[in-house]
Order: structure tokens, then C-alpha cells, then sequence
């Protein structure tokens, strides 16, 4: 069962009033507020109807008080990135420019999109012209780097607005050449970003002989970090369907707000988030947000 | 004296003991009737390696192509003893019931051994006990007898000598350069073994597929079982067939290499009279021994047998067996999976040495421990006397071709055995008059023995089994060939000629036989714009995607390293070989091959001294091709995705190699030495200088010592704007490690100013601002690395190295002589 939780914001925020759609709540707040998304699942279905009151959520082990649960009201920001070197012929560049077209149409009036593409340059694309314009770099070969590590961490560094829901699809084969970040460079931007990272790995297995993406630990790190999930996908299999999926994944978690109580400011919080009354349920959380100027947890660990 | 020493010195004493006692030395025998009979060594030695004695001209059997001929003498010949011999008890063995033994003649001009070490295979932390051991030997050998040091595939060395000083500074200063099993870039730890059953499943099952194989093929029962060993096993599935065949044909082309340096030692070998003692030390010749398996060197260990025939050289070759040296070394914590199979592998890696020993007349020994001292007590042993044997050829025999030879002694102790070679050359009768005398005139002075022999067109062998070399040059007077067309446009300054003439790999493919033919014809007939062209084809080839574009590469090079004057002769020919050289192995960085521009600078090493090892007159210097090669080995420290996942237990991957990761730091440290080499060879201009300071800075930085790399970048504020985009990068990341997070970003934005809209300054800005709790400054440089797309982007040029000259100095070359 898929579980995922998503922190919307990572650092101290006086959110001021949010009003972005007609059904969206307005909130009034004076006081630092953290944003965090949950994702409740039983049997892979998204559980829905839960109120403040099924949550238990813990800041660095100190029970918090929710003060608004909130579902399917905040419009979404969405950025995809796409890795091309995953689609190394044209069938597969089609198939990428149909799965993006198919996210991008399930969006709601009020979201927002861009796209992202990388190859050993990273480019935005405009998404508002007609036809995705997307093309492999022409000097690309085979031993051209693939920038993943710096693609994600340019994609994930974007304005928050505290009125929307901040979401990224990255569309990769897990391999990295010439990135200057290492991956615990990515992991730390990842987690300051506030953006929840799905990961969409193909590979060139097929459904009866499936195999994972490269890198696989560390997409699963990236998505684990920042509340999203990791689909493989093989290529005899549908690729618009997970960029649907994950997108359907992430619109129908919840949005839990609270005043952090009772710990102290700056630093790495950890998150602990859970549904006592669903047990069965696999309950996604984030493992924890940077608040303030931080000293970062990896830079303690690594070695001088 | 260690306990090491003592054992070798013992052995030493017990070899130079079993010589024979010389009390009525007489005079080596001048060999009779020299025109008519051909001289054949033969050593007869006990199982102990003892030399045989006594034995009657009667009691040799020769056979030339297995038909029997004349023995008219037969001689018995020994060393005259070291002064550091000592007392000999004469213990000599003897035949059955056979006379006792007349006195040896001896040789008074000293006999010639070469030591021979395949630097390639030799590991850096094994070769120290080997060489030691090596110079005990040397020291043991009597005073007159010649000894020359030949490292290979490089080809440097110490021509044969009686100063025992300038042999054992020779063998101190070798250095081995081999790795772990099948060397760097192997990120499963395949073993010999491995290679050749994945290579040879593939080869019998073609339509298999190689990502994933099923389980119910051959090859996927073998795929499954190396994989079931990984910390990956899934993706592991996905990418051995492919890393197997990329690391085969790699390690082919090493092997290949090794042999072929070794033949071109015994061609000059040749050159020299007399009879010659090779002493070959190797940690093994990866061959196949699965039928359709890879590397395949076929008859190679065949023609070096030959060749060792004409170079009346007897091979005795030690294998340092690695797969069982590091089982036996109770610290190397060598890992091993139940599959893993070290006896086959040893036998892997020394049937090639077998082959080139045997016949030869010599023999193979495996170091398990040690220095190899009794490896080197036996050679003493077997080499302190032998039997010269004159054998009346026939006629038919005498056609200067390498003919069988058999030789067998009838009544031999038990145990004892017959070495000789299985090969011989009987020259052809020599013609009277003026031709004769010029074939009989010596060949011209050469500055070492160890300058190449340029071949005549009738004695170069075929280069057969090679990988790179697919249609033999044509005997026949040349054709003017489309090859020829395309180049005299070239010739002309028409240099865009091959993108125009050869746009597809179809246009490729029709002069493919004739590009081929032309290039090995070149290699006889060189000029500088002709190696310029055969290196701009290698671009073509790369960009085009045509067949094996690196032999291109190899084609050419071999173009340029044939010109007839060796280096230091001509400054002009130097100067545009450096150049050359340089080009292409910037081609080689930019398609991300630093394994192959390791093998290119290796084989070039007997040119240009880029290792460590002192230039000699004959080797030319250039601190910016050592730069090329620390810098290879640099992008060799990256490790593979696979490598990635796997280090600190699934901890994400860092620059920064921790303490458990040994052999990351031991590459990384490696590097360290090469920048040394790079900064004191040849005379560095300034922006080398500041690019080996940026290099090794960076090392630094990824050993953790964080503040000597920022020293090193303080010191040398670049001129090269792309060096000092580098550095600027590197030094922003040296003080967020340092925790000045401030002075990283100030750093990170000197970069950008330098080059403006270079991504990878604005990525580290935005991930640098995000650390400060900056999160508008770090949107904002976020932004530009969306949006803004300098070419090139520093940081890409860093792994790429040379490569950013090569329009440059691809230009210059082509201003090379017609």
C-alpha cells in the first residue's frame, strides 16, 4: 500500500491569505505555521473523509496540534522534468510528449505547470505553446552526460506560494554523468525545497520481465525525503498512466497545518505522522522539514 | 637480513652450488663448421634443476620438422661462476651408468638476460617482493654476463649491461601499474573466468537478450549466478552481458598489446648475437579457454614462440598468480562468492605464458608467495650450463622460416627433463659477391637496443588475431584507392573532405577495405599529414558512429610512432608527434574513454615518458600528456552507478570518500602521484601549472583534507578563464565543506561572473543560497540554471579535459608535411 506525506513548506512561514480557488480555505495566521501533505492509503486507494482528529502528527517527538486538514481544495503547481537521455529514439520521445500531454490535461483550471528538460544542458520548456516543443540537444550522443543531480535540484528551487500545492514528476532512467551536486548535495536541496519529488523510472524491462531503473536507492531516498513515491515503469507498459497516477496520487493527499509548540527553533524536525484509527492504512510522511538557517544534518556526517 | 632475504640468499647458494665444478676451465667452444650447422641449446636438468652432465653426443636425438638429422658435435657449456658464488661442491647430477663428466667449456663473454615486466598486469603493492628478489638474482650472475631491463607494453628500459648498479636503479624505479582483477572499471568484480563463460554463452547464443537474459539460457544461468553476489542483483541483470563485452574486448586489446610489445623485444633481440635468457614476470595474459570466448588471442603465443627462435631466446616466465596471492595474504580480505573459482582462473591467466615459454625452450613458474626467490634460484641453476648441439640441416630446411624442432637424450635420469627450443631458423645459404657482404654488413647503430627494428616488408609478420587490423595490407604494388582520392583533397587543404565524401556510414562502409589496406600502408610510408588524416578520421568515425572508431585512434598512432626517426632525432618530426599525440588523446577524453587513453599513453610510453619513469634519451617529455593521463585516471574515480549504490551501505553518493572507501581513496591518491609527475616532467607553461593545482585540489578536497585544498586554490588564481571558472567552483565547494558557507557563495558567484550563464555555478548558487536560509537568492539562481545555457558549461569541460583544444590543435596538425 502506497503511503506518502508531503511537508508543503520546509521553512518558518507566516502565511498570509491564500486565496486561490473558489473552494480553496483562507488562512489568517500570525504565527509560523508548517504545511505538511499526508497521503492515506489502504489497498492502493486513497483514504478519504478523515478530519483533524484521526491525525496524530509529532515535531521532533512533540505531539502538535493540527489546526486545519484540508483535501482536493489547493490547486497545483506541477513541474515535470524530463530526462532525455532516457529517450534515446524518437519512439520514445513521442511516447514522453503523449505522457506529459496526458498530465498536463488532467490539470485543473486553476493549476499551474511548467517542464523542465535535461540532457548534459537543463532547458525549460514552455508548456503554454501549442505542441510541446521538445527536442533531444542535437550534439547529444551516447556519452554525453545526463545531469540528473543538478536538472532535479535547478527544478525543485521555485517560489512557494502558500496557496498551492507544490509537485514534481521526473521522468529519468536513475543515471547521472557530470552533475557538479553529488547525491547528498541533491538529498539536501530536496529537502529544503519543499516540493514533493515523484519519481517516474524507466527501464527496459517489460512486464514479464520487469527490471528497475538505475539508481534506484537513491530515487527512492529522493521520493522518501520529500513525501513522493517511486514508479517503475517498463517499456512495454503504459508511461502516461503513472504521470496520471502520480498526479492523482498527490491531488487527493491531505494538507495538515500547524503552530509548532513546544520545540525549539532552527534546525532539522523530524516528522512522525500517523492515522491511529486506520492501522491497516499506510500512512506517507516526510521524514522532517529545515527551519531557519540551518547547519545541515549531512554536513555534520560527512566526513573533513 | 630479512627473513625474505635470507631465503632468497640460501636458494642463491644452493643454485650457484649445483653448478658444475670447474676445475680445468678450458675455452667455450668455438663452433665448428658455423656455415653449414645450425647451433641448437639444449639444457637437460634434473627435477631439481640441476644441470645434466656426461651425457654423449649419442645420446641426442634431433629432429627438424620430425625428420631426423645429423648431430656433429655437441658441447657442453657453462657459465663461469659469480664471484659471490663461493665454494662449489660440484654436485652435478649424471645419467645412469653414464661417464664421468669432462670439463665444461666456459664462455667468457658473458651471456645476456633481460628481465621483462609486464608493468600492466603487475600490481603496485605486489611488484616490491618480486623486484627485490629480481635483484638478488641479478646480483648472483657472474660479472661478465649482460643483464637489460624491459618494462612493457611501454617498451623503456636498460639496455643489456655488466653494471650491476645501473640494473638494480632499473628495477628500483619500476612501478606496476595493474589493478584489481581485470583491472579498473569493473564494477562487478568479474573474474578471468566469468568473462570467458558470459563471452562464450553469448557467442553460442546470439539471439539471447543481453539485458536480463532469461534463466532458462546458458547465459542467464551465469548472469544469475554473478548477480545473486551483488548488492544489486536486479539491475546487475541488466548491465553484465554489456559490461562483460566492453571489458573483454578492453582487456583484448591490453593483452594484445603486451604480446605484441613482447615481440617487438625479441625482434630486437634478434639483432643481437648470441643466445638470450628472458626473464618474463607477469601477473598472467587474460585468454579465453571457452570456445567462442572473449579476449581471444589466438596462435599469438605460437608466434612469439617463433619469434623467440629467430631471437635465440629462451623464455623463462614467472606468473604472480594474484587469484591465489591474495587467498593466501590473510589481510587482503579479498572477497569471494561460492561460484568464484580461483584455480581455473590462475590457469586463465597463465596458459598464454605457458605458450610463450614452452616453446621457447623455457618454462613457467607460479609465485604464490614471496619474492619468487626460488624462481629465480632455479633459472640460475638451469642457465649455469647446457649442451651446444651442431645440427646438419638439409637443404629443404634452409629457407629462413621457423621449422619444428624435437630434440630428445636418450637415457636420462629420472625426473630429468629436456629443455630446447621447439622451434628453429635455418638461414638460407648466404649468396657470394657485393649482396653478400651488404647482408653480412651489421645493421645500423641504434641508439638502444630497445628502439624499434623498423621490419622489412619480407620479415614483418602478419599482424594475425589482431582485433584492429581486419584486412591485411596487400602485398601487391599499391592501387590508387578512394582512400588516396580523399586524402590528396586533404593534402590539398581541402580538409572538410571526409565530412563531405563520407557522410553516412554507408559511404563508410564502400571504402571500408580500401581506408583499412591504406592506413596499414601508411605505416610504412609515413608523413605528418597523413597520421593528421588518419586521426581526423577517427573524428568522423566518432561522430558518425561508425564501427570501432577508437582503432582509428590506434591506426593512427601507429602511423606516427613509425616514422623512421626515433625521438630526439628530428625536432621538427618531435614536435608534431607531441601535437599529435596530444590530439589524440583529447579525442579520446571527449568520447569519455579514459581506460583507453591510459592504454594509448602506455603504448607510447618507449616515445614519451608521461608515468614517472625518468625520461631516457630516447623518450620524449610533455607535462601537458601527463596532465592528460592524471586527469584520465581522475575520471577513472568516479565510480560506476552501480559502485554509487553500493557505497557506505546505501548512504548517498559524495565526492567525499570516506575512510572505509580503500580503493576510492588508493585511485584517488594515485592521482596525487600523476599531478607530481605532470608538474615536474617537461617544462609546464603557466595554465598547466594552474590546472594541475586546480586538479589537485580537488583530489584534496575529495580525501577530506579540505584545508590544504583551499590552500592550493588561494595559491593559483588562474588565468585561463575556464581554470579559473574551476577553481572558483571548486573553491565554493572546499568552504562550504569548511562550513564558511558565506565565502562558498561568494566563490560560487566568481565562478558565475566568469562564465556568465553557466549552469553549473547557478546550481551550486541556488543549493549554496538554500543552506544560508536564502531562499530568494537561491530561486533566483535556481532560475537562471533553467534558463541560461553558456557554452560550454565549465564544469562539463572538466571531465573532458584536452578535448577542449582539439579544434586547436587539430588545426596545427594539419599544416603537418604532405
Amino acid at each position: 500500500m502506497i503511503v506518502r506525506a508531503w511537508p508543503l513548506v520546509s521553512l518558518p512561514m507566516i502565511v498570509a491569505v491564500a486565496v486561490a480557488a473558489p473552494q480553496a480555505p483562507v488562512f489568517r495566521a500570525t504565527a509560523k505555521t508548517v504545511v505538511v501533505d499526508v497521503s492515506v492509503s489502504r489497498n492502493g486507494r486513497p483514504v478519504m473523509g478523515l478530519a483533524a482528529a484521526d491525525f496524530h502528527l509529532a515535531d521532533n517527538g512533540v505531539p502538535q496540534t493540527l489546526v486545519d486538514v484540508s483535501q482536493e481544495t489547493l490547486p497545483i503547481d506541477l513541474t515535470v522534468v524530463a530526462d532525455l537521455s532516457a529517450t534515446a529514439d524518437g519512439s520514445a520521445l513521442d511516447a514522453l510528449r503523449r505522457s506529459i500531454g496526458d498530465v498536463l490535461g488532467r490539470l485543473h483550471p486553476d493549476d499551474h505547470a511548467s517542464l523542465v528538460v535535461f540532457d548534459q544542458r537543463i532547458r525549460e520548456v514552455d508548456v503554454s505553446a501549442r505542441g510541446l516543443q521538445i527536442t533531444v540537444d542535437s550534439t547529444w550522443t551516447a556519452s554525453s552526460p545526463a545531469r540528473l543531480f543538478d536538472a532535479i535540484a535547478a527544478a525543485l528551487v521555485k517560489p512557494l506560494d502558500p496557496a498551492r500545492r507544490r509537485m514534481t514528476i521526473v521522468f529519468t532512467e536513475g543515471r547521472d554523468q557530470g552533475s557538479f551536486l553529488d547525491e547528498a548535495e541533491l538529498i539536501d536541496v530536496a529537502s529544503r525545497s519543499g516540493v514533493a519529488v515523484f519519481i517516474v523510472g524507466v527501464t527496459d524491462g517489460t512486464a514479464r520481465a520487469p527490471q528497475p531503473p538505475a539508481n534506484l536507492p537513491l530515487l527512492q531516498h529522493l521520493a522518501d525525503a520529500t513525501g513522493g513515491i517511486v514508479a517503475v515503469v517498463q517499456r512495454d507498459q503504459d508511461l502516461g498512466a503513472s504521470f496520471v497516477r502520480a498526479l492523482e496520487d498527490f491531488r487527493t493527499s491531505y494538507v495538515l497545518r500547524y503552530t509548532p509548540a513546544g520545540t525549539a527553533a532552527g534546525g532539522w524536525h523530524r516528522l512522525d505522522v500517523s492515522v491511529p484509527r486506520e492501522r491497516a492504512a499506510e500512512v506517507r510522511a516526510r521524514k522532517g522539514y529545515f527551519d531557519a538557517p540551518p547547519a545541515s544534518p549531512r554536513d555534520e556526517a560527512r566526513p573533513r | 637480513m630479512s627473513v625474505r632475504r635470507l631465503k632468497l640468499a640460501s636458494a642463491m647458494a644452493v643454485a650457484i652450488c649445483a653448478m658444475p665444478a670447474l676445475p680445468r676451465a678450458r675455452q667455450a667452444p668455438v663452433f665448428r663448421a658455423a656455415a653449414d650447422l645450425v647451433a641448437v641449446d639444449v639444457r637437460v636438468v634434473t627435477a631439481a634443476g640441476e644441470p645434466v652432465l656426461g651425457l654423449a653426443p649419442d645420446a641426442f636425438d634431433v629432429s627438424i620438422n620430425g625428420r631426423r638429422r645429423r648431430l656433429v658435435t655437441a658441447d657442453f657449456v657453462g657459465a663461469p661462476r659469480a664471484a659471490t658464488a663461493g665454494a662449489s661442491n660440484g654436485a652435478v647430477a649424471t645419467p645412469p651408468g653414464g661417464v664421468a663428466p669432462p670439463a665444461p667449456a666456459v664462455t667468457q663473454d658473458g651471456r645476456t638476460f633481460v628481465i621483462a615486466l609486464d608493468v600492466m598486469s603487475l600490481r603496485s603493492d605486489a611488484i616490491g617482493t618480486v623486484l627485490a628478489a629480481a635483484r638478488e638474482f641479478v646480483g648472483a650472475l657472474p660479472p661478465a654476463d649482460r643483464v637489460g631491463v624491459f618494462t612493457f607494453p611501454g617498451g623503456a628500459g636498460l639496455d643489456p649491461t655488466i653494471d650491476r648498479r645501473a640494473v638494480a636503479k632499473a628495477l628500483e624505479r619500476t612501478a606496476g601499474i595493474g589493478d584489481a582483477p581485470l583491472g579498473i572499471g569493473n564494477p562487478y568484480q568479474l573474474l578471468p573466468s566469468q568473462l570467458a563463460d558470459i563471452t562464450g554463452a553469448r557467442q553460442r547464443e546470439p539471439s539471447v537478450s543481453i539485458r536480463n537474459p532469461p534463466a532458462n539460457t546458458t547465459l542467464g544461468r551465469i548472469v544469475n549466478q554473478v548477480c545473486a553476489f551483488d548488492r544489486d542483483p536486479e539491475q546487475c541483470k541488466l548491465v553484465l552481458v554489456a559490461e562483460a563485452e566492453k571489458l573483454a574486448v578492453y582487456e583484448e586489446g591490453l593483452a594484445l598489446q603486451r604480446i605484441g610489445a613482447l615481440r617487438g623485444l625479441l625482434g630486437r633481440l634478434a639483432t643481437q648475437p648470441g643466445p638470450k635468457t628472458v626473464v618474463l614476470i607477469s601477473d598472467g595474459i587474460l585468454q579465453t579457454d571457452v570456445p567462442g570466448g572473449r579476449p581471444e588471442l589466438g596462435d599469438l603465443g605460437l608466434l612469439v614462440g617463433r619469434e623467440a627462435a629467430r631471437a635465440d631466446a629462451t623464455i623463462y616466465a614467472l606468473y604472480v598468480d594474484r587469484q591465489r596471492t591474495d587467498l593466501a595474504a590473510a589481510a587482503s580480505g579479498a572477497r569471494r562468492r561460492p561460484i568464484d573459482n580461483p584455480q581455473r582462473d590462475s590457469g586463465i591467466l597463465a596458459r598464454p605464458l605457458d605458450q610463450i615459454a614452452g616453446p621457447s625452450g623455457g618454462r613457467v613458474f607460479t609465485l604464490v608467495q614471496g619474492g619468487g626467490e626460488p624462481f629465480f634460484a632455479r633459472i640460475l641453476s638451469e642457465t649455469s650450463a647446457h649442451y651446444l648441439l651442431g645440427v646438419e640441416p638439409a637443404d629443404a630446411d634452409r629457407d629462413g622460416e621457423p621449422r619444428h624442432l624435437t630434440v630428445k637424450v636418450k637415457g636420462l635420469p629420472r625426473g630429468a627433463v629436456v629443455r630446447a627450443r621447439a622451434w628453429v631458423v635455418v638461414p638460407q645459404r648466404a649468396p657470394a659477391g657485393p649482396a653478400a657482404a651488404a647482408a653480412a654488413a651489421p645493421p645500423p647503430a641504434r641508439a638502444s637496443i630497445w628502439d624499434p627494428v623498423p621490419p622489412t616488408p619480407s620479415e614483418r609478420p602478419r599482424e594475425r588475431g589482431s582485433i584492429w587490423d581486419p584486412v591485411p595490407p596487400s602485398d601487391g604494388p599499391p592501387r590508387v584507392t578512394a582512400l588516396d582520392e580523399i586524402y590528396a583533397a586533404y593534402a590539398a587543404g581541402q580538409s572538410s573532405v571526409i565530412g563531405e565524401r563520407l557522410r553516412t556510414r554507408e559511404d563508410f562502409e564502400r571504402i571500408r577495405p580500401d581506408v583499412m589496406r591504406g592506413l596499414a600502408r601508411w605505416r610504412q610510408d609515413w608523413t605528418p599529414r597523413r597520421a593528421a588524416f588518419a586521426l581526423e578520421l577517427s573524428i568522423a568515425a566518432i561522430a558518425r558512429h561508425w564501427p570501432n572508431p577508437l582503432g582509428f585512434v590506434t591506426s593512427a598512432r601507429e602511423i606516427v610512432t613509425s616514422r623512421p626517426d626515433p625521438p630526439g632525432r628530428n625536432p621538427e618530426d618531435d614536435r608534431f608527434e607531441m601535437l599529435f599525440h596530444r590530439s589524440a588523446v583529447a579525442v579520446l577524453a571527449s568520447v569519455d574513454a579514459p581506460r583507453e587513453v591510459e592504454a594509448y599513453l602506455e603504448a607510447i610510453a618507449d616515445r614519451v615518458a608521461t608515468d614517472g619513469r625518468p625520461p631516457t634519451a630516447a623518450r620524449l617529455v610533455d607535462s601537458r600528456l601527463s596532465l592528460a593521463r592524471a586527469a584520465a585516471r581522475e575520471r577513472l574515480t568516479l565510480p560506476a552507478t552501480s559502485a554509487r549504490r553500493a557505497s557506505a551501505a546505501g548512504a548517498p553518493w559524495s565526492w567525499v570518500a570516506t575512510p572505509e572507501a580503500r580503493e576510492e581513496r588508493r585511485r584517488l591518491q594515485d592521482v596525487l602521484d600523476l599531478l607530481d609527475v605532470a608538474a615536474l616532467v617537461g617544462t609546464p607553461d603557466a595554465a598547466t601549472r594552474d590546472e594541475i593545482a586546480v586538479r589537485r585540489a580537488f583530489v584534496s578536497y575529495r580525501l577530506g583534507h579540505y584545508a590544504e585544498a583551499l590552500a592550493i586554490l588561494d595559491g593559483h588564481p588562474a588565468a585561463d578563464p575556464l581554470v579559473a571558472s574551476w577553481r572558483d567552483l571548486l573553491r565554493g565547494r572546499t568552504l562550504a565543506a569548511l562550513n564558511r558557507l558565506d565565502d562558498a557563495a561568494a566563490a560560487y558567484e566568481q565562478a558565475a561572473r566568469l562564465a556568465p550563464g553557466a549552469q553549473t555555478a547557478a546550481v551550486a548558487l541556488a543549493s549554496i543560497r538554500l543552506r544560508l536560509g536564502d531562499r530568494e537568492g537561491a530561486e533566483r539562481w535556481a532560475a537562471i540554471a533553467r534558463t541560461m545555457t553558456a557554452e560550454p558549461d565549465p564544469w562539463t569541460t572538466y571531465w573532458t579535459a584536452d578535448s577542449r583544444f582539439l579544434p586547436a590543435w587539430i588545426a596545427d596538425l594539419r599544416h603537418g608535411r604532405p
